[in-house]
């Protein structure tokens, strides 16, 4: 089965991730069917608006942390990689965000449940984020030792709550979300559909040689305001973290993993910090 | 001298630029744009003012630029049935950045008072302003992607976020008053009645608070901001969108959104007449972005 599935209809085009059973979580075959069909959707001239949604309970749970086919989305920090090849592997994960958010037509995404990690970077690169109200954002990199590499977290939300949600790798909820300006709009789970629709449908009425240029000018000003420098600068730090060293007792999740399962490694990841999060 | 299309008046620390065209709901063209300037070049130089507030003449603020292709040689791209040279269209573009950045970085703080219409190139003014005080039932948008064209503001994205900017640039979409206030697009909304009342308290603590350090203090303040903002990208942001905005409005044969069946508003104004190519332009987006409308006076 296919990890990603695109369809067209009435000028809008789906790409619906479709791991439902892993909560969508990102790995190689995702990414490499992503890369695939995003240049499809691009020029494909029946498509004015392309939606990024997920199948199942979830949009999407971030990378894919088994360590199974996941080279291309996560460069473990044990693993023994020349610097080159780490390069390599960081530069193509952020010419990826770049292409999603540079994409000559309007983007949205349409978000429920979690939404976390690599795939809040997804509805971050989008222009548009429609989510439920009781969808779950966070990106909790930094428990694992890894640096969330996302310069656009300062844009939206500015630079406390950056600090806030990366510091503590909490979630917030779509109404809260909404609130610190990460999303557009958070509307109750059943309605979530028909309003992505009539978005995109509204926006699909207009010629493609209109959206474009208006999608370009805001871009533009982002990169006037330093998001082009900023990609590059996470991207070289992202690599740095990758070389330290742990502390002989620090938390390491990739060993954790190795010996207890996945689940059971993400479990001890956040158990800690659930005092300090709201529960939501 | 005497102006035709605003009215200037002096009062105390408050200086107050009426748009006046009221049978046009205030359309900006050439003439206005340029006896606004003048306006403000008078109020700069006018030691006592210390607050201007710029405001509306008739039911709206202004709907936006002037579209009826009358004395508009100025401030719209140059008609593209007309095959513009380009030199042309960037010369425009940068001209009116220069007169929106000169409005943005006016040394005295200024303030847009919005009832009615907000629309386009009226917004781009008042967002110009370092305040926006509203009526609740005010409407703002700026419907350019209808026309195919990519708006030149730069300040959008500073002022509601990029994602707020992207939603309301890439469907042309109008919102009210209340909702702009939610967005942060302006400082307060109330109901019309009050609205007067809201503006004469705004207004004297504006003029007061620069009491507190003396206006040169205040004056000192304003030449970091500004230099805060260039340094975040605003200059080279005008220059971006200028930009864009002429490759937007470039409409070259088999290349372009009229040519290649886009909707063609200067045809469609020339052959029906402004309000029909207005309502053609709007009418399909009302189903799905519903309109908020202006409250019974």
């Amino acid at each position: 089965m296919s990890t990603v599935i695109y369809e067209k209809k009435d000028g809008i085009g789906y790409i619906t991730l479709n791991r439902p059973e892993e909560l969508n979580a990102m790995n190689d075959e995702m990414l490499a069917e992503l890369d695939a069909v995003l240049p499809q959707a691009e020029m494909d001239l029946d498509v004015k608006v392309v939606v990024f949604r997920g199948a199942g309970k979830d949009f999407c749970v971030g990378q894919d942390l088994t360590g199974v086919n996941t080279y291309e989305v996560l460069s473990e920090p044990g693993e023994h990689l020349t610097i080159k090849k780490r390069m390599e592997a960081e530069r193509r994960r952020n010419r990826r965000w770049e292409y999603i958010f540079n994409l000559a037509k309007p983007t949205i995404a349409q978000v429920h449940g979690y939404c976390l990690g690599t795939g809040c970077y997804l509805a971050m690169v989008c222009d548009i984020t429609i989510a439920a109200e009781d969808a779950q954002f966070g990106d909790p990199l930094l428990r694992m030792g890894l640096l969330p590499h996302m310069p656009l977290w300062l844009y939206l939300v500015g630079i406390k709550k950056t600090r806030e949600l990366l510091y503590t790798g909490c979630y917030i909820d779509g109404i809260e979300a909404e609130k610190i300006g990460l999303i557009n709009r958070a509307v109750p789970g059943d309605e979530l559909e028909d309003e992505v629709n009539n978005l995109a449908s509204g926006i699909a009425l207009m010629h493609c040689d209109a959206l474009a240029p208006v999608k370009d000018a805001i871009n533009s000003v982002m990169e006037a305001r330093g998001l082009g420098a900023a990609w590059r600068f996470t991207n070289n730090m992202q690599l740095v973290m990758q070389q330290r060293t742990m502390l002989p007792d620090e938390f390491n999740f990739f060993k954790a993993r190795d010996k207890k399962g996945l689940k059971a490694a993400i479990d001890e990841r956040d158990a800690p910090f659930k005092k300090f999060c709201e529960e939501r | 001298m005497k102006y035709k299309n605003v009215l200037l008046k002096f009062e105390g620390k408050i200086a107050t630029i009426t748009l006046n065209r009221p049978e046009k709901l205030n359309a900006i063209n050439d003439e206005m744009l340029r006896e606004l300037m003048k306006a403000l070049e008078k109020t700069r130089n006018h030691y006592e003012s210390l607050v201007v507030v710029i405001k509306g003449e008739g039911d709206s603020f202004s709907v936006g630029q002037d579209l009826s292709g009358e004395g508009t040689n100025e401030i719209m791209p140059p008609n593209p049935r007309n095959k513009a040279y380009l030199y042309d269209m960037f010369t425009q573009s940068q001209k009116n950045q220069s007169i929106w950045q000169y409005i943005f970085e006016f040394p005295k703080i200024t303030v847009a008072q919005v009832h009615g219409y907000c629309l386009g190139m009226g917004l781009d003014l008042a967002m110009a302003c370092r305040a926006i005080i509203c009526t609740d039932d005010a409407i703002f948008g700026d419907p350019s992607v209808r026309m195919g064209i990519a708006s030149p503001n730069p300040l959008w994205t500073f002022r509601v976020g990029l994602k707020k900017s992207k939603e309301l640039l890439l469907t042309g979409r109008y919102i009210d008053g209340k909702e702009a206030q939610r967005i942060g697009l302006v400082m307060k909304a109330v109901p019309a009645a009050e609205l007067d009342q809201v503006m004469a308290v705004e207004l004297d603590a504006f003029s007061r608070s620069v009491g507190i350090g003396g206006w040169d203090q205040m004056t000192d303040f304003w030449c970091s901001w500004m230099a805060i903002m260039e340094l975040a990208g605003l200059g080279a942001a005008r220059h971006m969108t200028a930009s864009v905005n002429v490759l937007s409005s470039i409409q070259r044969p088999g290349r372009s959104l009229i040519e290649r069946g886009g909707f063609d508003f200067y045809k469609t104004r020339d052959e029906q007449g402004l309000k029909a190519a207005i309502e053609k332009r709007d009418a399909p987006f009302r189903k799905y972005f519903p309109q908020p409308k202006l409250k019974k006076r």
